[in-house]
């Protein structure tokens, strides 16, 4: 009975602690680079995104349009079109003059674009539609993406790689 | 090594909840828990083959956690001084529904090894009774 677990205590105003155990497995040091962060090419094209809740009502219309597969399309000048193609056509949304940053070394294409699964990805901006900070995308082109929230709670980096289809 | 870690007012630990909920929908049922010095990262077990790779740093500077302890460290190899566990994210979802003013967090062993004594009883005109004592 020497299972590790984490034991976990809460107490609510009115009541006593209440104590919890949640079983763990700990992962041996040979197995940590398993989790480490996927190698991301230094070429990449940055961009500010619209709030999140504005981008999770596109994909959850995307969606209930039977799409499977979002495309981002970044520029340099800041505009940003996020795409899918339905049955019957193409629905687009288009961004403007959103905040772009340039580091040494990135993309010096003037558009980068990226198909993503929106299945992927729809849970993210769900996740995270309440929060008031602005997620970062980090296109590189028809490879991957990085998205990436930074407040004073937490800092949240999500990578999801481009779509088979 | 030893890790606890205390939070101690209703608007922080909700706080705290919210970002557990959310790497809970971020997961595939099982989630990996990195814990450094400075940080708990709720960390991807699938990587890119599961479709996408996450990290959620939870910093210690995030003014959250009342107390963030991690005590064993070894101070001539800085790169070993990590606990990486993992765990069925939904658990700890469940038991925390919200409203709390004090929630803490901290690993161990399993403390169901307690000492029961047993005993067993009969009238000649009953059955068997059995009585189980916790020791």
């Amino acid at each position: 009975n020497d299972e590790p677990i984490l034991s976990v205590e809460v107490r609510n105003p009115e009541s006593d602690i209440v104590s919890h155990q949640v079983p763990i497995t700990i992962i041996l040091s040979r197995y940590w680079p398993s989790y480490a962060r996927p190698a991301i090419a230094d070429r990449r094209m940055s961009i500010s995104m619209p709030p999140p809740k504005f981008i999770s009502r596109f994909l959850h219309a995307f969606k209930n349009s039977n799409a499977r597969v979002v495309k981002f399309t970044a520029s340099r000048v800041g505009d940003l079109r996020i795409s899918t193609r339905i049955d019957n056509g193409e629905i687009d949304a288009s961004f403007a003059d959103l905040q772009t940053a340039v580091m040494d070394g990135d993309s010096q294409e003037e558009t980068a674009s990226v198909e993503l699964t929106i299945r992927n990805i729809s849970t993210m901006f769900h996740s995270f539609a309440h929060t008031k900070s602005r997620v970062k995308m980090n296109i590189i082109s028809h490879r991957m993406a990085e998205f990436t929230v930074i407040n004073e709670d937490y800092n949240l980096s999500f990578i999801a790689g481009k779509s088979p289809e | 090594m030893k890790f606890s870690t205390l939070l101690q007012d209703t608007p922080a630990i909700d706080a705290f909840i919210k970002i557990i909920t959310a790497t809970s929908r971020l997961s595939k049922k099982k989630c990996c828990v990195k814990i450094e010095k400075s940080a708990l990262n709720f960390v991807s077990c699938t990587g890119l083959n599961g479709g996408a790779w996450f990290n959620l740093a939870v910093p210690y500077s995030s003014q959250l956690f009342r107390k963030f302890d991690m005590v064993g460290m070894n101070p001539r190899n800085e790169e070993q001084n990590l606990i990486f566990f993992e765990l069925e994210i939904d658990n700890l979802v469940h038991i925390l529904p919200g409203g709390h003013c004090y929630l803490k967090m901290k690993l161990s062993k399993n403390q169901t090894s307690r000492v029961w004594k047993k005993s067993q009883n009969r009238r000649v005109s009953a059955n068997i009774v059995s009585l189980n004592c916790c020791m």
